[in-house]
């Protein structure tokens, strides 16, 4: 046959957040291979994963949403048969325009806005436009509530990011606990892959603590099983065991990077200055207490000068106080190897063991050069993900883990715990993606940018022009004046509509303002009712409470005396009633919302059971989005590795009549006549200049726009010519960035005094309205506490069941594509409920039985049996999130189990703090069928 | 001339299926049918207990099984080491398929398998076919992507080292637990990671003197 | 088999007896009774032994065998390597055992004897009913088949099977006197089949784990029936009950019985032998 055409298009993957670079080649029109861009260092520098070679499948599977279409079935249910009817574009965006608009019209606050983890950089440019006209509620998928609160929140707070990972290329001593760093999707994948597979190689030891040895505990040197959610015992074990018994302290690190200097009183808070208001440390040098920022700290050799005291007592203005590490030290003691012992089955010895080698490994006090930076060197690492953190002690369990790094000093220095890039001193042609963490109030790390843009509203500082919505209601710390000196604001004062609209006019960077929470939570929002639906007014550090699908969600939404119901749910790429928690639950949550949007690739348990409307939408391969490359500390390669930003390019017309979500979301915005807001919106998006932003009444090819953007944001020759050729545009990684721990002068914390606050202020709040706050976790001093699934005194429901990252999958979309399931099915774990050996030969169980597992409230699920060796006797598993019986994906239905099932989803079952939804159940074994 | 040879590294391997995915991407072959695959299982007692994780293909062996009890002679081994199956000459005793002792040859008989079953054929099935078209009733295996590998030499490239002359399940790995290239160059990457790294053949007992060593971990 | 046991545990064959593979099975078993009657009868003298021996290999046999193969009009390619290949000899004997086998049955009835051509065609026949043990012998890949006692097992099923042809055509035909001759060598081969049948076993069962397994699947496992039914009782049972009792004066209906029954139990031993060869794990894991 003749081959007309042959040629490979550069673009971005788009089957899980990690967005490697890839090539796909193209001949005669038809998509063939996929291949992981061998020139980019996003992604496994030309390898790629199962899940990316597949994404042809999610091109051509024939199940795909072609036209848009209309339920005609009233009946909304998990089960329910919508009886679609086709209709036209026009049909469908006349009548989404018209619900829209009266809604954004009345009260913005009423539309739920639902997006996918997978693609979040994408779609959070898509959806802008609709914060910035006050949408507040957004639901992302399963992922926040699973994977988010706790760890973003930390990684925020110390790291300035979106997650910690080791530095891979120089680490030796790797610690996980419940991740699966460089074994599955998630952040960076395939950089994590590549990298990780190199330090494997070259000896690194890998220490998993993960009830399971399958993918991350399978590359395991040393696997160490566990009770699932008792990561936060052992971490502050280990901690115990460095600063109390080996002495192992990175001092300099914690003098001059922590509070763990800041004088604390007999009531937990901070001793400040009575004039300045600021937080005082105890010089030794001196004698005498001074401010915090007493000293420049420009780099390391001026922190290793610092000298304030870390313990013993004071008086200071006739105040009794301690350094916060001095009262961190003595309340560590309680946690011994035998205790944690106890509760997580480890045995005593093992983790004292580690605990040693991990303090010899990290090599506390050397330094390496780097292009003639002179840096700590501290090749020891602690990570946590997923498995460690999904449970109701989650905000303590992580940031236990993250103390572990801290003690050893090795936060964002060569070879520790990175955070994803935090800092870019900008591309070098243009200075544009200037970004870097800095010090903030008391000296704590405050940043100018947070993850995949705006994601959540109130979210980025440096254009907080368009950020103005997100600040009402905030305190502001600082007085601000207009540029005539006027005051706009006083220190102290919470934030109005016009204030925050002067706020707004204001050039860049005359205030610093907190992105949103988990960017760095300094200051605080003080908690208050302010008809937030998912209670992040009243829960500070509540990063994506699940209130949204909660089966107490209208009890709360009393209390609170929310003043709306929501009207319209628009949702993009989501499967809501299976990859969150308890289906009835979330099921229910959705059925009270009249109108339901839909713009996705297939028919889904979402779209059959409630949409109203369905927009067929195109997939990545089909699609020009040059918003992708927008999470520099969300996916970028980390340490050493490039700047590389991509961008998605189509590969192959969008066919039939699906549309992109751009273009949809473009389109409805003109028909609500709001083209000078969408304009304004994309104008602060690009950051544009005067001379370059769109006029309000511009019109716009999608094309045209990229070329415009990029062309701005890296210079007249890396418009779209460049990146049809290229791909992406790429600069090199300075050390200042990769390892700016030192680079920076700005704290983190160790001792976490803001709880003390916001106890106060929130038990006043919660008593008052009848809201059941577990307090024991406002603390602040990090501490083990158990869940409520240890403390369950059960025999009978006597196994504690979780759901883990499978390399082939993605959320719940990758069961559709026909290799991945070929796959699975080649797996002996991917599809099937795993247990213990001898567990299960005690149940007389064996490989194959159909078997059913039961939660005290229930809930139950059922699958197939397969029996380990490698798994803790007092677990089971389940892989990713299988289960579907959508008839929209045949390929799908019927294939796994689904785990999701068996969570309860409400406040009782999470994290106090952080609001993190408990993502392991107790559940019973009941044999259903011999196999 | 050169003796082709793969070498995989047990120790970066993560048991991905990308190389077994990739070979089929890179043969548009139908369901059902691998040439490379993934297999998993579990070594040791609770709670020192490794996981296996092996990809295996055919191993163009040197004293090949396959090559010795065909026929027709349409199962050959190339000079440089390639064990090519002539699809026009093979009959379909699958004799071979018995003899492999690592079993990597398959009979392709149903050539009506759809990867949407009932739904027809994509696009990429469609062309796949012509692209790369197999024939029903002979028997199929791995080739070290011989197009790739005879393609690149002819324009100066050298496999193992250009991506383009590298067969697909190599060039996909996002470990980097795959290399391919001259066993008999002792210089070559291969040559010194089976020595250095005391590399070793699966089930050498079957004396067919595999071309495939593994690092293990 | 789950798709994720495939070669981590034994892996039995399946080309060569599921679906389309029982055109295999039948097609060896055919083939090697028809040389086998062929053979037998060339002793005694029994034309029409010869014959049908004749027809059953090369026509049933021999046509099985072409339409079990994925690409049947290209079996001349076949003839290409008997240096090597089993299969490729075994397609020269049958070639040459159905040309040469046809002259020399026609010269017969004709009443020609050429000694050379008889003796050739005997050979050919012998070495047409051990070609398929050979072939199978040499996959070291198969333990269960990887034994020199498998081709000796196959000649003397082979040639007990054509033995009973040959009795059968002897009573059919009314020949007394073949009948006694064959009789003997009936006796002599069911005992040998049942040493070698258990030696087989018994020996294959200290192999490797796919030895192992193969023999255990047999007698115990998912073949049970089919050994101890049809090769055991039927195949083997019932012919030796027919040997202690008096034969010669047993009625016809008898005697083919218990030619139907060894050419059963033959067929199920072959059956089993196919469906249970098991490969080794390739992988090390916990079995």
């Amino acid at each position: 046959m003749k081959v007309e055409e042959d040629v490979k298009i550069p673009t971005a993957c788009g089957r899980c957040y990690a967005s490697c670079g890839i090539k796909v080649r193209r001949v005669n029109g038809v998509a063939v291979q996929i291949e992981g861009n061998p020139d980019t260092d996003m992604g496994a520098r030309g390898g790629l994963c199962a899940k990316g070679i597949a994404g042809l499948q999610v091109l051509y599977d024939p199940n795909r949403l072609n036209v848009p279409l209309r339920r005609t079935n009233p009946e909304k249910g998990l089960y329910a048969d919508p009886k679609w009817k086709e209709i036209s574009w026009d049909e469908a965006l006349t009548e989404i325009a018209e619900k829209l608009g009266k809604i954004l019209k009345e009260d913005p606050r009423k539309l739920l806005i639902q997006i996918t983890t997978i693609r979040p950089l994408y779609c959070s440019f898509v959806i802008k436009p609709l914060f910035d006209f006050g949408v507040t509620n957004i639901w992302v998928g399963g992922g926040g509530l699973h994977c988010g609160s706790g760890a973003h929140a930390i990684a925020g707070m110390v790291n300035s990011s979106w997650s910690i990972v080791p530095d891979f290329q120089n680490c030796n001593y790797i610690i996980y606990f419940g991740a699966s760093k460089g074994t599955a999707a998630g952040h960076s994948s395939m950089v994590s892959t590549r990298l990780a597979a190199e330090a494997r190689d070259r000896g690194a030891k890998f220490v998993i603590f993960d009830p399971l040895c399958n993918y991350a505990g399978g590359k395991a040197t040393e696997w160490v099983p566990l009770i699932p959610g008792t990561d936060g015992i052992i971490a502050l074990t280990m901690c115990n065991i460095l600063v109390n018994e080996l002495g192992v302290v990175d001092w300099v690190f914690l003098k001059s990077k922590t509070n763990a200097p800041y004088l604390v009183k007999e009531d937990g808070r901070y001793v400040r200055d009575p004039e300045t208001k600021r937080c005082l440390v105890w010089d030794m040098d001196e004698g005498r207490a001074v401010p915090h920022d007493y000293k420049d700290i420009p780099n390391y050799r001026a922190a290793c000068a610092v000298n304030y005291a870390l313990e013993g007592e004071y008086r200071v203005n006739g105040v009794t106080c301690r350094p916060s590490f001095q009262l961190l030290k003595e309340h560590l003691k309680q946690y011994t190897p035998e205790k944690a012992s106890q509760v997580s089955t480890v045995p005593a010895e093992t983790i004292r063991r580690i605990a040693n080698e991990f303090a010899t490994e990290a090599k506390v006090g050397s330094t390496v050069v780097i292009d003639g930076h002179e840096v700590p060197f501290r090749p020891a690492s602690a990570v946590l993900f997923r498995g460690g953190e999904g449970h109701e002690n989650s905000f303590h369990t992580c940031f236990a883990v993250s103390l572990l790094s801290s003690i050893v000093g090795s936060h964002d220095v060569c070879g520790g715990t990175l955070g994803w890039p935090a800092r870019s001193l900008g591309f070098p042609e243009t200075g544009k993606f200037t970004f870097s963490p800095y010090k903030g109030v008391d000296g704590f790390l405050q940043t100018d940018y947070f993850g995949p843009a705006v994601l959540h509203p109130g979210k980025r500082v440096n254009e907080m022009k368009n950020t103005w919505d997100g600040l009402v209601g905030r305190v502001i710390r600082e007085t601000v004046h207009d540029e005539n000196g006027k005051v706009i604001v006083e220190s102290g004062s919470t934030i109005t509509r016009d204030i925050a609209y002067a706020l707004a006019r204001l050039p860049e960077r005359m205030i610093k303002v907190e992105p949103f929470v988990t960017g760095g939570p300094w200051p605080l929002k003080e908690p208050e009712i302010r008809g937030n639906a998912q209670l992040k007014d009243i829960y500070p550090l509540g990063f994506d409470p699940g209130v949204f699908g909660a089966s107490d969600q209208e009890e709360i939404w009393q209390k609170v005396n929310l003043p709306y119901r929501f009207e319209m749910l628009l949702s993009w790429g989501c499967n809501t009633p299976m990859s969150v928690a308890s289906f009835d639950a979330v099921a229910n949550s959705i059925k009270r919302i009249p109108f339901v949007v839909v713009s996705e690739l297939f028919n889904t348990e979402l779209t059959e059971g409630f949409a109203d409307i369905v927009l067929p939408d195109t997939c990545y391969l089909e699609l020009m989005s040059f918003s992708e490359g927008r999470g520099q500390n969300f996916n970028y390669p980390y340490g050493m590795d490039d700047w590389c930003y991509h961008v998605v390019q189509p590969v192959v017309p969008p066919k039939e009549q699906r549309r992109s979500f751009l273009e949809v979301m473009c389109d409805l915005l003109d028909r609500m006549n709001y083209r000078d807001r969408r304009n304004k919106s994309i104008n602060d998006f690009v950051n544009f200049d005067e001379k370059h932003r769109l006029r309000e009444d511009e019109e716009f090819t999608i094309d045209g726009l990229t070329d415009r953007v990029l062309k701005y944001w890296f210079g007249e020759t890396h418009g779209l010519d460049y990146i049809k050729e290229h791909g992406f545009v790429r600069w090199k990684k300075k050390v200042e960035e990769a390892y700016w721990r030192y680079f920076v002068d700005c704290r983190i914390p160790v001792y976490l005094e803001f709880m003390v606050d916001i106890k106060e202020k929130m038990q006043k709040i919660t008593e008052r309205i009848g809201l059941s706050v577990d307090y024991t976790q406002y603390t602040p001093l990090v501490l083990w506490s158990p869940c409520s699934i240890h403390l369950l005194d059960s025999k009978e429901f006597d196994l504690y069941c979780f759901s883990y990252r499978d390399v082939l999958h993605t959320g719940s979309s990758t069961m559709e594509q026909p290799w991945l399931d070929e796959a699975s099915a080649m797996n002996p774990y991917t599809y099937n409920i795993c247990m213990h050996v001898e567990t299960g030969k005690k149940k007389g169980l064996n490989d194959g039985d159909l078997i059913k597992l039961e939660t005290p409230t229930g809930r139950s699920v059922t699958g197939t049996l397969k029996l380990m060796e490698g798994h803790h006797p007092q677990a089971i598993s389940i892989a990713a999130c299988s289960g579907h019986w959508a008839k929209g994906l045949p390929i799908a239905r019927g294939k796994g189990t689904n785990f999701d099932n068996l969570l309860e989803i409400d406040l009782k079952h999470s994290d106090p703090v952080s609001l993190n939804l408990e993502t392991a159940a107790r559940v019973k074994v009941i044999k259903l069928q011999k196999g | 001339m050169a003796r082709w040879g793969m070498v995989i590294n047990l120790n970066k391997c993560i048991g991905c299926y990308t190389c077994m995915l990739a070979c089929k991407q890179e043969h548009y072959l139908p369901p059902n049918m691998f040439w490379a695959r993934v297999l998993v299982g579990e070594l040791g007692k609770y709670p020192a207990v490794r996981k296996q994780e092996y990809p295996v293909l055919c191993n163009h062996c040197k004293d090949a099984a396959c090559v010795s009890v065909c026929p027709t002679g349409a199962t050959t081994k190339r000079e440089d080491g390639i064990v090519m199956i002539d699809y026009d000459k093979c009959v379909g005793c699958r004799y071979c398929v018995m003899a492999c002792p690592y079993q990597q040859r398959t009979f392709y008989g149903d050539d009506k398998k759809e990867y949407f079953p009932g739904q027809g054929f994509t696009e990429w099935e469609v062309l796949g076919r012509k692209l790369y078209p197999l024939e029903k009733g002979t028997v199929v295996k791995c080739t070290f992507c011989v197009e790739r590998v005879d393609e690149g030499q002819k324009k100066g490239l050298k496999p193992g080292m250009d991506r383009e002359a590298t067969p697909a399940c190599v060039i996909a790995c996002p470990a980097k637990a795959r290399y391919f290239g001259d066993l008999d160059d002792p210089a070559s990457e291969v040559s010194r990671l089976v020595s250095e790294r005391k590399a070793s053949q699966l089930s050498p007992e079957f004396n067919t003197n595999p071309s495939i060593y593994y690092i293990a971990r | 088999m789950k798709p994720y046991e495939w070669m981590v545990k034994c892996t039995p064959q399946t080309e060569w007896i599921v679906k389309r593979g029982v055109l295999l099975w039948l097609a060896f078993f055919f083939i090697e009774l028809g040389a086998g009657a062929y053979f037998v009868g060339s002793f005694f003298g029994s034309l029409v032994s010869m014959s049908i021996g004749w027809v059953v290999c090369g026509v049933l046999g021999g046509g099985l065998h072409l339409l079990y193969l994925g690409r049947p009009l290209r079996f001349f390619r076949m003839f290409a390597k008997p240096k090597t290949s089993w299969i490729s000899r075994g397609m020269i004997f049958v070639t040459s055992f159905m040309i040469l086998g046809f002259f020399n049955i026609v010269l017969r009835f004709f009443s020609v004897s050429v000694n050379v051509l008889s003796w050739l065609v005997i050979v050919l026949a012998f070495l047409v009913v051990i070609y398929g043990g050979f072939a199978m012998c040499c996959i070291n890949g198969i333990p269960l088949w990887n034994t020199a006692l498998l081709p000796i097992l196959y000649v003397v099923s082979g040639l007990w099977g054509g033995a009973g042809i040959t009795v059968g055509v002897a009573v059919a035909t009314g020949s007394a006197q073949i009948l006694i001759g064959v009789e003997e060598w009936i006796h002599l081969l069911l005992i040998s089949f049942i040493i070698l049948l258990f030696t087989y076993l018994l020996s294959i069962s200290y192999g490797s784990i796919a030895a192992k397994t193969s023999v255990s699947e047999i007698v115990k496992g998912k073949g049970w029936h089919v050994f101890w039914v049809v090769v055991v009782i039927i195949g083997i049972g019932v012919p030796v009950g027919m040997m202690m009792a008096n034969t010669q004066s047993a009625p016809a209906a008898i005697l083919y019985i218990t030619l139907l029954c060894e050419l059963l139990g033959d067929l199920g031993m072959r059956y089993l032998i196919l469906k249970f060869g098991f490969y080794n794990p390739l992988i090390p894991t916990n079995t």
